[in-house]
């Protein structure tokens, strides 16, 4: 999850992630930022984010991104 | 769906209505995909072989597609991690190629038969830089009814089985889907997951479905006949004669357009709509009040929504997401991150305003129309912080009704200045008609004779009608949930004042020839 926050904050500081639950429809993540932390995730976490996961309630919120990455990984 | 069309669909549907409804729940989406290719066969005549080689392409690669997956899953087990992810590209790379191959042959059929003449003329052009004359061979071959549609709608429905959203449906089910009839003319784009198992329920006769159906089917006569052909006699003198007229008048004649696309292109989606709904079966919704748009972007979310929601699945992301821009990103992480955003963004959006600007037509006033929309995009992002600021500093908050009002006016006129790039005969002619615009003369449309007095108070009333009916839809008040928990003997009542409204106000008759649909046949 940390490795995770500090990815999120990279991307948009001063937000606190561990507590945001409303990531897309608050506008907090724009579908630039999206694709800027799909890049990130992929190297980071070794995985790969096609755009059929791109759905809000993936990336809703720190919790459901952490569960998207822990689902690929263990698709692989 | 001129008039004619509108009521040829509107008859064909009872008939086929009348019959779905008289066979048993199995037999009706056969009834409805055999229906669909007569409709098809009918309007297209031979064409029909390209909507049909689309549907075996689609449908073989998708087959193809679910084998390899299958493969896949049996290969896979007992496999370390590092060999069964190696295992996956393998079919990744298999499971590319399909698709790549069977998207080229369907680029190929639209390609050439809606751009060949276009590309030819850009060739010709290019060689006589050189002075060199190059006679591109002209075709005159008419288009397959609605390919720009359902090639894109087939398109979809591949990339997403690739891309493992849901596995690949059987024949019946992938030539139902891109070829259910009522959606053929001017879409909506359908997504598979959504339309097929309503496609396939075979649902019977549901009261609320038949009136809700009819009320979309009449709402959308209303909008076409009585506002849109109505307007498209003043839209059409002044695009077609515009050197004629003075500032006030081009304008009016912008504007009016502008208002004319919306009511016939809105209008035809709900008569498709209301068609697709009495079997019980829901489309996509296209349009969401878009002059209610705060920007451009905001603009294209709530006009013409399917395309707008296809490029974003299958240009926008895809291109965001490709190794190029990853590297790219990459190599720009020093950079500040406006940089990086602005730079990515660039590229993808130039890919998806292209493909808009070329879907909308073979001609390079359409590339000029996708550009506009671009460098308004960028140019929103760019100013984007630096309007932050100085709301900021001039304390003005930007969620305030007269702002609100403002961003609304801004984004109708930026969106008329677009569709005057789409309706104009050329580009020059669009330059020439922006340069009339602030020339003066006289302001009385009724004594250029465009028009007589009756009709032109009609085209503001009824356009006044069609922004009451947008403002209610935007305050979410349901209309249709309103009209359908009405009694029968009111629901009669409006459905035959619409009826009314249409045939006495409609404009027909005589002399009047209906323009084409703008968006019709693409």
């Amino acid at each position: 999850m940390e490795k995770l926050l500090n990815i999120l904050n990279k991307i948009k500081p001063n937000i606190d992630f561990s507590k945001e639950q409303n990531l897309i429809e608050g506008g907090i993540l724009t579908s630039f930022d999206i694709i800027r932390l799909v890049a990130e995730l992929n190297s980071e976490f070794d995985i790969e984010i096609t755009p059929l996961y791109i759905l809000p309630e993936n990336f809703k919120s720190a919790e459901t991104i952490l569960k998207l990455i822990e689902k690929l990984q263990e698709e692989d | 769906m001129g008039f004619k069309i509108g009521i040829y669909l509107l008859l064909f549907a009872s008939i086929v209505y009348a019959i779905y409804l008289a066979l048993p729940k199995k037999a009706r989406p056969f009834c409805l995909l055999a229906f669909s290719i007569l409709f098809y066969v009918i309007y297209s005549k031979f064409l029909t072989i390209f909507l049909l080689l689309t549907i075996l392409t689609v449908y073989f690669g998708g087959i193809a597609i679910n084998k390899f997956n299958d493969k896949f899953a049996l290969q896979k087990q007992g496999l370390e991690k590092e060999d069964r992810k190696k295992l996956k590209q393998k079919f990744n790379r298999k499971k590319f190629w399909v698709v790549f191959c069977v998207i080229l042959v369907n680029l190929a059929f639209i390609g050439v038969l809606k751009y060949f003449n276009f590309f030819g003329s850009i060739f010709e052009g290019f060689f006589s830089w050189f002075n060199v004359t190059i006679h591109w061979p002209v075709l005159k071959i008419a288009l397959p009814l609605g390919i720009s549609y359902y090639t894109l709608t087939a398109i979809g429905y591949l990339v997403d089985v690739n891309r493992g959203k849901y596995r690949a449906g059987n024949f019946w089910q992938v030539a139902l889907f891109i070829g259910y009839f009522p959606q053929l003319y001017e879409g909506p784009f359908a997504r598979f997951d959504q339309l097929s198992p309503q496609l396939w329920e075979g649902k019977g006769f549901d009261a609320n479905n038949f009136y809700g159906g009819l009320l979309s089917i009449l709402w959308g006569f209303f909008k076409k006949m009585v506002i849109a052909d109505r307007l498209a006699i003043i839209a059409t003198e002044v695009f077609s004669n515009y050197a004629q007229y003075n500032g006030i008048i081009i304008l009016l004649g912008i504007v009016l357009f502008t208002i004319q696309l919306y009511a016939e292109f809105s209008g035809i989606i709900d008569i498709a709509s209301g068609v697709s709904e009495l079997f019980g079966i829901k489309l996509a919704k296209n349009f969401n009040q878009p002059f209610f748009s705060r920007n451009v972007g905001e603009f294209w979310r709530r006009w013409h929504i399917s395309l707008g929601a296809w490029l974003k699945d299958y240009i926008f992301y895809p291109v965001s997401m490709s190794r190029g821009i990853t590297k790219l990103n990459k190599k720009m992480q020093k950079l500040n991150s406006f940089m990086q955003l602005f730079i990515t963004s660039s590229i993808a959006l130039l890919a998806v305003w292209l493909t808009n600007g070329l879907w909308h037509g073979a001609g390079a006033k359409y590339i000029v129309y996708g550009m506009y929309y671009y460098v308004l995009m960028l140019v929103g992002l760019c100013c984007e912080p630096l309007f932050a600021k100085i709301y900021k500093k001039m304390k003005i908050n930007k969620d305030s009704k007269p702002m609100i009002v403002l961003s609304f006016l801004k984004t109708f006129v930026l969106v008329n200045l677009g569709m005057l790039i789409f309706r104009a005969n050329s580009l020059t002619a669009a330059v020439k008609m922006f340069g009339g615009i602030f020339t003066g003369g006289q302001i009385d449309i009724i004594r250029t004779g465009i028009i007589d007095c009756q009709d032109f108070i009609m085209c503001f009333v009824t356009i006044a009608i069609l922004f009451a009916v947008d403002i209610i839809k935007e305050k979410n008040i349901n209309i249709k949930q309103w009209f359908l928990t009405r009694k029968t003997a009111l629901k009669l009542t409006i459905v035959i004042l619409i009826l009314v409204l249409i045939v006495v106000f409609g404009a027909y008759g005589n002399g009047y020839v209906p323009p084409d649909p703008i968006y019709g046949a693409f």
